[in-house]
């Protein structure tokens, strides 16, 4: 394209049309050469209209970076509106804007309450299928999000506040209650806070809690439940603990790390140089269909955001891009390198 | 320096400023015009005189007095119009504010209206770019499509993502929210 094809003219349709041409051609960075900078530079002095114009044009064109996070729009929808627990709380729906785009990875998340609703003992209980996440609002107006595959129960009154995260992991905005901690059972792991925001994931024994906001107090009962046999570890923003087998890991994130460890809230896989195997293990937390790593494959480091359901995408991806053979076998994907 | 504040502080007053002409100008091809117009003599003085203790007064005035020529000079003014320019206030109303959205959320519900409104080839394109952030020359690669083509489009979306994210701002959010709520309704 030469440069003097830009009209010169302050008419605003036809600065506007250079401007973009400008920007389009700005945004194909590996075309962009010197020449084209003062070429650039010399349209912009050309007139304030030419100059007002493309800072316009470009902020929008900037703006439209955070689509990165578009498809986790719905999802922030759905925590608007109030929990309704007998019904699914939150169902993608798939946008025409998604037609055509394979891998931005698109498929129906129903999330289905398998069972809910309150027992003698005053507790209430929660559960999500695979592949499904759910919204819950308590009675103290704490909210609560499970994600794939969870079981929990909930006492909320006005002596106490507990909730049993039984599998699975969920994600906790607290309300403030300073003379009603909140307490988190994860098997013999007990989380005790007064209000704030943090996860806990809760599988085979293993408890890991991340903390976004505030601070939050971790230790752990005997095996009758009762009061704690070692010393509590407190934690705060951006802390990570794993609690396992006795042994209590603590380690201090990146916020942007803490984020992507709760990407799954919108629907998101988010890993940054992760090993295979473990990307593999994430998809099939969310997937009937499981991912099989074999051999020198699982040395493949990725890095990357997928929606969690987005199985084929993810595995289209690192088929044409990084020579992964693909062996599909019923529900198993095997995964090796060519 | 100017560029920065420019961005930063002037185009966020956008919706409002396009609120305005539209009050006190009937003739709706003109406003894209009266926009640059005010942009460019916006531009100009905080370039020659330093930066406005007042971006909204200061985008305003500016506003005000080009509505007050243009009217002068027009050859037929309505009554209404000069009779509205008349009353039209020294001072910035109070929703002559910078349109920040509350939050991420109504920034991708407007995003999303934004790309809703392409044709189905633009956006892709502009989805391929900024959400998966293929370059442009991958783009053409993956849609077996010319470079220049691809180019062409996102000079396409470049303009409309524009028009949508500033020119309608939170009115777009909220006709998003509505469409929202009569969806969950259908359901």
């Amino acid at each position: 394209m030469k440069s003097n094809s830009f009209p010169n003219s302050v008419n605003h349709e036809a600065v506007e049309a250079a401007a973009a041409a400008w920007l389009a051609r700005q945004d194909n960075a590996q075309a962009w050469r010197q020449e084209d900078e003062q070429a650039l530079e010399a349209w912009l002095q050309q007139h304030t209209a030419h100059r007002v114009a493309w800072l316009r044009l470009r902020q929008a064109w900037q703006r439209a970076d955070k689509m990165q996070s578009l498809s986790h729009e719905a999802s922030v929808a759905a925590e608007d509106s109030q929990p309704k627990p007998h019904r699914a709380t939150y169902q993608r729906r798939p946008s025409r804007v998604f037609a055509g785009l394979t891998l931005a990875g698109v498929v129906i998340v129903a999330s289905l309450v398998l069972w809910s609703g309150q027992n003698p003992s005053g507790q209430e209980r929660f559960a999500t299928a695979v592949g499904a996440r759910q919204g819950l609002t308590l009675a103290d107006g704490s909210r609560v999000m499970l994600n794939t595959h969870t079981r929990g129960r909930a006492v909320i009154n006005s002596s106490e506040r507990k909730f049993w995260l039984d599998e699975g992991e969920a994600f906790f905005e607290i309300q403030h209650d300073p003379n009603h901690p909140f307490v988190v059972t994860a098997g013999r792991d007990r989380i005790t806070v007064l209000g704030t925001k943090f996860s806990v994931r809760h599988e085979d024994g293993r408890t890991e809690v991340t903390v976004v906001e505030g601070r939050v107090k971790l230790d752990r009962t005997d095996s009758l439940g009762q009061e704690a046999s070692s010393p509590s570890a407190t934690l705060t923003k951006n802390d990570s603990a794993v609690s396992q087998v006795g042994a209590v890991l603590v380690a201090t994130k990146t916020e942007e790390q803490t984020q992507n460890a709760l990407g799954w809230r919108e629907g998101r896989l988010k890993f940054d140089n992760m090993s295979l195997p473990d990307i593999a293990a994430e998809f099939n937390r969310y997937n009937r269909r499981q991912l099989v790593v074999h051999g020198d494959a699982s040395a493949l480091k990725l890095s990357g955001q997928f929606d969690t359901s987005n199985v084929d995408g993810f595995v289209r991806l690192i088929q044409g891009g990084f020579g992964v053979a693909v062996r599909q076998e019923g529900d198993q994907i095997h995964l090796s390198m060519n | 320096m100017v560029n920065e504040w420019f961005s930063a502080e002037v185009l966020p007053l956008e919706p409002a400023l396009m609120r305005l002409l539209r009050r006190h100008w009937r003739y709706a091809e003109d406003l894209p015009d009266m926009r640059q117009e005010i942009y460019v003599r916006v531009y100009e003085a905080a370039a020659r005189d330093g930066l406005p203790a007042s971006t909204p007064a200061f985008v305003f005035a500016c506003a005000r007095n080009l509505l007050v020529d243009r009217a002068r000079r027009a050859q037929v003014v309505s009554f209404e119009t000069v009779a509205d320019l008349e009353e039209m206030p020294e001072q910035p109303q109070a929703d002559f504010t910078p349109e920040r959205l509350a939050d991420a959320r109504q920034e991708l519900r407007l995003l999303q209206v934004a790309l809703d409104d392409l044709s189905p080839r633009c956006r892709e394109v502009v989805m391929l770019r900024k959400i998966e952030g293929l370059s442009q020359k991958e783009i053409a690669k993956r849609l077996g499509i010319a470079e220049g083509t691809v180019e062409k489009q996102i000079t396409l979306g470049v303009r409309a993502l524009a028009e949508t994210l500033y020119a309608q701002g939170v009115e777009v959010a909220a006709a998003w929210m509505r469409r929202m709520r009569r969806g969950e309704r259908d359901q």
